[in-house]
């Protein structure tokens, strides 16, 4: 190995380098910081940052995948258009019922399990993984099944109702106008209540065991326990699961596209298949950033409302 | 270098120094092998000369034009080139049509010393990702396989480049050829034929008094049968006394009305029978036309009068159509001829040898639509000559052949059927009469609006189904919105003077 020619290179104090030839490199710990992940910044800028800009550009952009030759300004004509349309306030109708259904559910779900499963010590964790196996699902795997166990004809479920006498005319779960969007819910709060099973688990193991000790000591009950003690340390853990079961659910894709493709005669369209047509059936990639971007500015605006709602309330209590 | 360099005329690395001489050596030689590899893995390349490749001949049995097959047969001269080719991944799914695919590129890559790589996408996947490279212009892929609408979407957007017109032409059935033109110009290699067939169970015929062996001559007709042959569990029919609607065994047919292309799809073979079209002469939409609307209320009538389809139809793609056909549990069928291997299958069908295939009813006419495939080659390809050479090879005679003993049910060519009427003269010949009736969908006409069209097709069709609408009201609603997506396309102004030629 060679040897420097000039000696050992001294480090001097405080993130400042001395390099041999007597010239230094004088760099405070916040800008060596900054040096060390300049790398990461710039992976960042280029598979974040720039798409996003860019599809902001897009969106005030007229572009035709048939005709990029005529791509020209648009300003906010795309956005206008898409807040003007029927089948926008259509997709966010069903959107908001789906988000507004789905994550009370699943988030009332996931606590109760949790709760139960803070319980038990012994064989938790087999208990845990049984749980949460439909996570692990990929959404287009598990919409596959859901789409054959809800077939009239040929599904488990509605073979069970009739064998078991429940209904003559089990329900048409895809195909009913009226249920067919909560029959989408269905599978949602399926296969995403395991991850507030352990969002929740996670908040509840981690509230020291003294409070509950003390309160026993006081004489408190399990409801008044829970109403006191539970719910408010666990607060910051039911932000953070509302927020991203939120999210998620306002941007559900997947689990429509292979269920009903926004059918029957788009009655559970939803924002996100919406804006995957715009793109790839009307080609229009102009307005499908636009929805997009509509999107991404209402789980802005609904997400910082819940954060402050939340914040008031741990200030008040 | 001053101070810093080192002296000794070595390169300090990770694991210790390398003498430069030593690193010259090896990364010269490194450089010679990198450079001589493509040399040394086609051995003898050096002596082809450019003239055909005698293993390259297209002849298959079938009879060839001494100028047919210069026209199919690829030269030599391509050395070192490269294509991109994009098929769709259902070629692959089986083993027997994939050896298919990949011997005739390995049979290509010999004679022309080119290097033609296939790149398999799902079909909904591999028409977005195409889309995107094309809209940018990305020179990523040199051809594609596409469906009945691929030519004329992709053509009239301008993405493709013409192809020579075959020699022997009127060999292809005359429907897929003006599917895959514009303007009299070719612009998709016919691959695949395809037409719908009418399937229906010769056992439950007899067993209801019906001739096994005939299928029924009008959609009048099919309506009957089918309301003979639905039975619930306890044996009856509906309008019987004591029929059960909610507890039907067997439902007389069946229709895909899923949010796609196959709801629409099968509606086209109604509305073409009963005298209908999507578009008239001037291209003007005609959806809403007495027959159009006498079609969709044929249809819904079946679901919501009549009962003879299962009740969750607006679910029914093509998966859960088969399967329900191949269960047994759906007496007659309108579909493509790839549902015969299926249900003749054991591994997949409990009604094997109890199906037979024929000509679709007709009302006022014997129509219905075609579809079917063909290889489409970009403008933006870096290899235009080679991948027009590889186009024209894939739709030679021998290909097509080798295809439909593999596809089971797709031949483009007249003279393919002919042989293949031999290895099933009832599937062939079924294939043959309808593809004879059959006429490619309009809506391929108005290129790239044709998918934006369907999706408002099928949404009037899934209303009129759940009782959202009347048909009238549903078809009236979808042609005026038709029209309105034409026109936001510019159809009139840019692309049927181009149709027009």
């Amino acid at each position: 190995m060679a040897v420097a020619q000039h000696g050992p290179v001294p480090r001097r104090p405080h993130g400042r380098l001395a390099r041999s030839g007597g010239r230094e490199w004088r760099l405070s710990n916040a800008g060596f910081g900054l040096l060390i992940i300049v790398p990461a910044l710039v992976v960042l800028m280029a598979v974040f940052v720039y798409p996003l800009l860019y599809s902001a550009y897009m969106s005030l952009r007229f572009y035709d995948l048939a005709r990029p030759q005529d791509a020209r300004f648009e300003g906010l004509g795309n956005y206008l258009s898409i807040l003007r349309g029927h089948e926008f306030a259509r997709a966010l109708k069903n959107t908001l019922i789906y988000a507004g259904v789905a994550v009370p559910i699943e988030f009332a779900c996931g606590l109760i399990l949790a709760l139960a499963l803070a319980q038990i010590t012994h064989g938790r964790g087999i208990i845990r993984m049984l749980l949460t196996l439909p996570m692990m699902l990929a959404p287009i795997a598990l919409g596959l099944i859901w789409k054959f166990m809800y077939n009239d004809q040929l599904g488990v479920i509605n073979w069970l109702f009739r064998e078991l006498g429940l209904a003559k005319r089990p329900p048409l779960w895809l195909t009913d106008p009226d249920i067919a969007l909560f029959s989408i819910v269905i599978v949602d709060v399926w296969a995403t209540t395991p991850i507030v099973i352990l969002l929740m688990l996670s908040g509840l193991l981690s509230i020291p065991s003294e409070y509950y000790e003390a309160a026993k000591i006081d004489g408190g009950g399990t409801l008044s326990n829970f109403w006191s003690i539970t719910l408010p340390l666990l607060r910051p853990a039911i932000l953070v699961t509302l927020l991203l079961r939120g999210m998620d659910a306002f941007r559900v894709f997947d689990i429509v596209y292979v269920l009903t493709k926004g059918g029957p005669a788009f009655k559970t369209d939803v924002l996100s298949y919406y804006a995957y047509r715009l793109a790839f059936t009307d080609r229009s990639i102009g307005h499908a950033t636009a929805l997009a971007w509509i999107m991404t500015v209402i789980l802005l605006v609904a997400g910082s409302v819940l954060i402050r709602l939340m914040g008031r309330q741990e200030r008040g209590a | 270098m001053g101070d810093t360099a080192p002296r000794d005329n070595t390169l300090a690395t990770g694991a210790g120094t390398l003498p430069r001489r030593r690193l010259l050596r090896y990364g010269g030689g490194l450089a010679a092998t990198a450079l001589a590899a493509p040399m040394l893995a086609r051995p003898g390349v050096s002596a082809r000369a450019a003239r055909p490749s005698a293993q390259a001949t297209p002849a298959g049995g079938l009879a060839l034009s001494a100028e047919a097959q210069a026209f199919y047969t690829p030269v030599a001269g391509f050395d070192g080139k490269r294509l991109q080719v994009v098929v769709n991944a259902g070629f692959f799914s089986r083993e027997d049509s994939k050896q298919v695919f990949e011997s005739r590129r390995d049979q290509f890559n010999e004679a022309t010393g080119a290097e033609v790589e296939y790149i398999p996408l799902p079909e909904n996947q591999m028409y977005d990702q195409v889309r995107l490279e094309l809209a940018t212009n990305s020179g990523k892929y040199d051809a594609m396989t596409t469906g009945a609408g691929g030519a004329k979407d992709y053509g009239l957007s301008g993405f493709l480049l013409p192809l020579p017109t075959p020699p022997d032409v009127a060999d292809f059935y005359e429907g897929d050829v003006a599917q895959y033109s514009i303007g009299g110009e070719l612009y998709g290699m016919p691959m695949f034929a395809d037409t719908n067939l009418i399937y229906w169970r010769s056992d439950l015929f007899e067993a209801v008094g019906l001739d096994p062996a005939r299928p029924p001559e009008t959609y009048d007709e099919f309506r009957d049968y089918a309301i003979r042959l639905t039975t619930d569990t306890s044996g009856r029919h509906p309008g019987e006394d004591g029929f059960d609607a909610d507890s039907i065994d067997i439902f007389g047919s069946a229709y895909k009305g899923t949010a796609g292309l196959a709801c629409t799809w099968e509606w086209y073979n109604y509305l073409y029978a009963f005298g209908g079209d999507l578009l008239d002469a001037d291209y003007n939409p005609t959806l809403n036309s007495p027959e159009a609307v006498a079609s969709l209320t044929w249809v819904v009538d079946n679901f919501r009068t009549h009962k003879i389809y299962p009740p969750d139809i607006t679910s029914y793609d093509y998966t859960e159509f088969h399967t329900l056909f191949a269960q047994g549990r759906v007496a007659m069928a309108i579909n493509w001829p790839y549902m015969w291997n299926i249900v003749q299958d054991p591994a997949q069908s409990t009604v094997v040898d109890k199906v037979r295939v024929g000509r679709k009813p007709g009302q006022v006419t014997h129509g219905g639509n075609i579809g079917g495939w063909s290889l489409n080659v970009f403008k933006m390809s870096p290899n235009p000559d080679l991948a027009i050479a590889f186009a024209k090879w894939m739709a030679a005679p021998e290909a097509s052949l080798a295809y439909a003993q593999v596809q089971q049910g797709n031949p483009v060519r007249h003279s393919v059927s002919a042989v293949m009427q031999d290895t099933d003269p009832q599937l062939y010949g079924a294939i043959g009469e309808n593809l004879a009736d059959g006429r490619g969908v309009k809506w391929l006409d108005t290129g790239p609006s044709w998918m934006e069209i369907e999706k408002i097709q099928y949404e009037a069709i899934q209303r009129a189904l759940i009782g959202d609408a009347d048909p009238q009201a549903a078809l009236d609603d979808a042609n005026e919105a038709a029209r309105g997506i034409l026109e936001k396309n510019r159809f009139y102004e840019d692309l049927l003077p181009q149709l027009q030629g």
